[in-house]
């Protein structure tokens, strides 16, 4: 260890001629900056010189026009936004989507990357690993299909599981129910995306040191134990990491899923729970070609997301060290 | 310190920022793939000349093609199919198809917005994007050559051709499966079936009447457990199922009362028959006489009873061609089973003359227009009034001469040759026949003939179609562009939240489980609509349909 | 070894089942589409197959396999996902690295700026016109090279990276290694699991994608297999669908239906791809890291 401390101190006194500033400093990290610069400069190309775009949201934009001649209409489609009558139901809906998920689904790739990692039979972990990412290659049409067959009144097998178990005695309609509709979309989500996501924590968990869990042994520490003092704080990062984007995502409430499984809207009963920000923004405006109005919201959008994020980010900088910038 | 680094890096940023955009300006002209066009702005009526082209087929034509809608995509088929082979080689036609990538709208807005146009477009008139373009003069005037070539322009009557004027006066499309008053062989997509088999064992009860449907409903409930009596309540066919000549196109995205009588467009809730509709749609929901998932499944689970006969009674759109592909798995495995179509039901008591719910279109379903990208518009044109003549719907319909047929009869529908009756379904398949991308009238003249021709061997559908035909009593074109509402004015804003509630209370009503939640529910419903600008659009709707009639002369 | 506890198999047989049942959900929409993709299509068209053809055909994967273009498209694809996964995994890596150095100068700058193109985008049709002005119109570079950086990727990767012992880099920095050296030579072989997992995400995202592909190529023989497979199966309804505006009337004899086809293509377009992570999964193995350390 202390050979270790010894180094550190050396390194420490190496690197201070590379430091310095403006320019110059930055001409002597040659090496390091360059790594930064072919992303950097994609960054620029692919993303910053298109991004004059957002100008939209406050003209209103015409594609025959172009951008710079259609006119200037200031805040308008905000305004619009504002004041539309579906305005509470919409973010209440995307807030309690996005949180149920958050706090749902999040986790659950987490716990079968625990899971998995106390599988001791090789050939049967690899098995549950490929067989659990295959849903992430299923398009959200043909599994919101699965799911209507499924909960089917006329023919679906879990109406006529719960029939023959005489826990009901008649078949429920499912799917017209506004009560059932979070926890229909939470499963399939969740179903759909858990092996897929669980496998970056898999990845992290590889990376842990094994003397971490020989000396936890040693310290009699049981499988439980071991999952939540080694594994789990050795994953931390990568969890807070996601955890701080996730947040930073919160108004994107889902899109596709919401859309397939309300049966692209035809079930009307269910406008009233299921009807999020991006499915408002689609519906009324990119379906109707209002791309002015449909930037405006995104616009808002992501300025409530960033706002979220820093906020997200700070807090975990406070407590855990853990911090994107 | 801080700020000077900053500002520093900044430069760095808007060297890079300045390089790429040298770069950008080097590489921009030399990459300028083959198979686009550089549009030539600013064309006005093109010049025609008085002689006469060479005929279609005479000299090589090349041009882009492009159908703007999300499921349209013609390449991939048309490339390998017998037609697309023979223009290639006896017509010297040669299209290149660009597709929809499965997003219409978006393909087209890169399209408008690079200025490169494909050289021809199918859309759908009444568009905003149909408008702009005429408006931007980015598609060709066709009068003159309307004028100069003799097929199209005889097969379309003289006030369809009035209603396909644009503002400025001009005409901009070429109108597809467009119908004539001179078309004896009407043909309607839209009607009831009934299961064949469990109808014969049922005793062929009377089915005219709602009652009777009722009636026959409960029967088959009651001895076929399994089977589903009705798929869904087609409101359409319910509706029109109340004479008046009511048209059902009116519950399409916000429903409305044509008034034919004060020939003014009203509020739904005037009708009465409206409510008795939505209650007939709720009891039989309720009482299970229809699929109980019929809002919540998809088109294909839908289907999927029907192919296997699970289904006891049906009224769908393109009920032809559904109930064609049933009917042939069903029968293929039993002769007996299958599908009938059977005359439009009514409401008791209400003369079964005045039940036309579908109408027909003169004008037909989409248009197809050039745009100044195009290098031989007139050439162009031409070519697709051949290809709407006798001649072109017989090639596009049943394949050149010479593969399934070599001569025609005096209606000008092809007699089967000899070849073609040892022929394979695979083989027949193999020539991809059918890829039509603008029907005139002909075709059902030609299909009808062939009917006619050979009655035991029609299928099914076709002699489905002409039987609906016959019902069909309303001109639509009376209505066009009525829900044509630019999306962007306060009325475009409050008509995609009125298509919202309609299809929120649609559900709704369904599943009202008494009929005082029933009332409650309904009154809920006009109230949410009014509240929304209902009455905006109806007046917005009248107007449209006065300007219409006197574009007419109605 | 030897923990053979009462407590331990009862959380292995629950951990097990949980699993068991949770893979045999996964697995049954595949097979479910493997054995509609091997039944006639007619047959298919009534519903109610689940486990087993009820009439075995191949010829819905004739119709696909018969046609070159087909094997075109794969090569466009293929080419498409093993260049985009390489340049891209490669500039992100680089990226990354550097941004989890404390001594990068401008690191809070470049990472905001990132992070902001997270959440502000050009929409379609700026992007469409630059990439157009800039040469990629009808280019197969476009199909990689746009999005060739993913921040979200240089997150994981940097987070990944900021994990690694100090220790690690120290003796190599002290052999006068600059940080190309500490980065191929020592980074990347103890970052198996990261770089596996992201080659991984990389490829799937570049496999997958359709949307930008067929947006920017307008030349069918540049259009990767997913898009070429759609515009197959729209194509052979879309003969349907015209032929049914003419009121109704179905004039297109096919004996393989659009669904049939459909479920063809996704076991063709998804079998490669799916096949990537059996592979991969080697790099997932404990100790790789510390291996190295112990060296």
């Amino acid at each position: 260890m202390k050979e270790h401390i010894t180094l550190k101190a050396d390194i420490r006194k190496a690197r201070t001629p590379r430091s310095g500033y403006g320019l110059r400093g930055i001409m002597r990290q040659w090496d390091l900056q360059s790594m930064v610069l072919p992303g950097f400069i994609c960054l620029i190309l692919f993303s910053y010189i298109p991004m004059y775009g957002v100008i939209i949201a406050f003209k209103e934009f015409d594609i025959f026009q172009g951008i710079g001649a259609s006119p200037w209409v200031g805040f308008y489609h905000f305004n619009l936004f504002f004041e539309s009558p579906e305005l509470n139901m919409v973010m209440r809906n995307t807030i309690i989507i996005s949180t149920l998920k958050l706090v749902l689904i999040f986790p659950a790739p987490i716990m079968l990357a625990l899971l998995l990692n106390e599988i001791r039979h090789n050939g049967f972990k690899r098995f549950i690993q490929t067989a659990t990412y295959l849903p992430h290659f299923i398009s959200w049409v043909i599994v919101s299909g699965l799911v209507f067959s499924l909960l089917s009144v006329e023919s679906g097998s879990l109406n006529y599981l719960l029939e023959k178990l005489g826990i009901i005695d008649k078949p429920i309609n499912w799917l017209s129910m506004p009560e059932y509709f979070y926890s229909i979309l939470l499963s399939a989500s969740m179903w759909k995306e858990i092996g897929f996501s669980s496998i970056v924590y898999l990845a992290a968990i590889a990376g842990i040191n094994p003397s971490l869990y020989e000396a936890a042994e040693i310290d009699g520490a049981g499988r439980i134990r071991k999952m939540f003092s080694v594994t789990l704080p050795c994953i931390a990062p990568v969890v807070i990491i996601f955890l701080i984007l996730s947040i930073g995502n919160l108004l994107s409430a889902g899109f596709e899923d919401i859309l397939t499984l309300t049966n692209n809207g035809k079930n009307g009963t269910l406008t009233n729970v299921a009807e999020v920000l991006d499915t408002y923004v689609y519906r009324v405006g990119l379906s109707e070609q209002r791309y002015s109005f449909a930037t405006a919201v995104g616009l808002f959008k992501s300025i409530i997301n960033i706002v979220l994020l820093v906020a997200a980010n700070t807090i975990a900088k406070r407590v855990g060290g853990n911090s994107l910038w | 310190m801080l700020k000077k680094i900053r500002k520093r890096l900044f430069v760095g940023l808007s060297l890079i920022l300045a390089g790429s955009l040298v770069l950008s300006a080097c590489s921009g002209n030399s990459n300028n793939p083959g198979n686009e066009q550089t549009n030539s702005t600013g064309t006005q009526t093109p010049e025609v000349t008085g002689e006469a082209l060479p005929a279609f087929g005479e000299q090589p034509l090349e041009f882009s093609y492009y159908m703007n809608y999300d499921w349209a995509s013609p390449s991939g088929y048309g490339t390998n199919d017998a037609v697309t082979k023979w223009l290639k080689e006896e017509k010297k036609m040669n299209w290149t198809e660009i597709g929809s990538n499965g997003n219409a709208k978006q393909k087209f807005g890169t399209m408008v917005a690079s200025d490169t146009l494909p050289d021809v477009i199918a859309l759908d008139p009444n568009t905003p994007e149909f408008e702009n373009l005429v408006k931007n003069k980015k598609i060709v005037p066709l009068d003159a050559y309307y004028d100069k070539y003799p097929n199209l322009k005889d097969l379309i009557d003289p006030d369809t051709m009035e209603m396909m004027r644009a503002s400025d006066g001009h005409v901009y499309g070429m109108p597809s499966w467009f119908g004539s008053s001179r078309n004896e062989n009407q043909m309607a997509s839209f009607g009831w079936i009934v299961n064949r088999k469990i109808y014969a064992e049922l005793g062929k009860p009377k089915l005219e009447t709602f009652d009777d449907l009722y009636a026959y409903l409960k029967l088959v409930k009651e001895k076929y457990p399994d089977i589903i009596p009705m798929q869904d309540p087609s409101e359409m066919m319910i509706y029109g199922g109340y004479g008046d000549l009511r048209w059902s196109d009116s519950l399409k995205e916000v429903p409305v009362y044509v008034n034919f009588k004060t020939k003014a467009i009203e509020s739904i809730f005037t009708d009465p028959a409206f409510k008795k509709m939505k209650e007939m749609t709720n009891k039989l929901y309720q009482e299970g006489l229809v699929s109980q998932d019929f809002l919540t499944q998809s088109g294909e689970q839908a289907t999927e009873k029907l192919n296997s006969g699970r289904i006891a009674v049906q009224t769908a759109n393109s009920i032809t061609s559904i109930g064609r592909a049933a009917n042939n798995i069903l029968q293929a495995k039993d002769p007996a089973a299958g599908y009938d179509f059977i005359p439009y039901l009514y409401a008791d008591g209400v003369d079964p003359a005045t039940v036309a719910p579908i109408g027909f279109g003169k004008l037909g379903w989409n248009q197809t227009v050039i745009t100044t990208s195009a290098k031989e518009p007139e050439r162009i044109f031409q070519f697709f009034d051949w290809w709407a003549s006798a001649e072109g719907q017989r090639v596009s319909t049943y394949g050149p001469p010479g593969i399934l047929w070599d001569t025609f009869d005096e209606n000008g529908a092809p007699i089967d040759n000899e070849k073609s009756k040892t022929m394979t379904m695979e083989e027949k398949a193999n020539l991809k026949l059918g890829w039509n991308p603008l029907g005139s009238w002909q075709f059902h003249k030609i299909g009808a003939a062939r009917v006619k021709q050979n009655p035991e061997k029609a299928e099914w559908d076709v002699v489905a179609s002409l039987f609906y035909g016959k019902f069909v009593k309303t001109n639509n074109d009376q209505f066009n562009g009525i829900m044509n509402i630019d999306s962007k004015s306060k009325l475009g804003i409050d008509f995609a939240r009125m298509k919202q509630i309609v299809k929120d209370y649609d559900a709704k009503l369904v599943f009202a489980k008494d009929q005082a939640e029933f009332d409650s529910v309904f009154k809920q419903y006009e109230d949410a609509l009014n509240a929304s600008g209902y009455m905006d659009l109806i007046a917005h709707e009248t107007e449209v349909w006065k300007k219409n009639r006197e574009k007419m002369g109605l | 070894m030897v923990r053979n506890s009462w407590n331990d198999r009862i959380i292995d047989m629950i951990i097990y089942t949980l699993l068991a049942v949770l893979s045999f959900t996964a697995i049954y929409p595949f097979w479910n589409t493997l054995v509609m993709s091997l039944n006639e299509g007619k047959d298919t068209a009534m519903g109610g197959l689940t486990f087993w053809p009820r009439e075995f055909t191949i010829s819905n994967y004739e119709v696909i396999f018969n046609d070159e273009r087909f094997f075109r498209a794969m090569g466009i694809s293929i080419a498409r996902t093993v260049f985009g996964t390489f340049l891209s995994v490669l500039i992100t890596a680089l990226m990354a690295f550097a941004l989890a150095k404390k001594e990068l100068k401008g690191k809070r700058f470049y990472m905001i700026a990132g992070i902001i193109t997270m959440y502000f985008q050009g929409g379609l049709i700026p992007t469409y016109l630059w990439l157009r002005e800039i040469g990629l119109f009808n280019n197969f570079w476009v199909l990689i090279i746009p999005g060739i950086l993913s921040i979200w990727n240089m997150i994981v990767f940097r987070t990944f990276f900021q994990g690694l012992p100090d220790e690690l880099e120290e003796s190599a920095k002290l052999d006068g290694c600059n940080y190309y050296g500490l980065f191929f030579r020592i980074v990347l072989p103890v970052s198996g699991p990261v770089f596996a997992t992201l080659s991984l995400f990389t490829a799937v995202g570049l496999w997958n994608e359709w949307f930008n592909a067929g947006i920017f190529i307008n030349n069918a023989d540049l259009l990767p297999v997913q898009n070429y497979l759609m515009n197959m199966i729209n194509s052979s309804s879309t003969a349907e669908m015209l032929s049914q505006m003419g009121n109704g009337v179905n004039v297109v004899t096919q004996t393989i239906t659009p669904k049939s086809l459909q479920m063809t293509a996704v076991m063709v377009v998804t079998l490669p791809i799916i096949m990537v992570y059996p592979f991969l999964q080697k790099y997932f193995v404990k100790g790789v890291m510390i291996g190295s350390l112990k060296e």
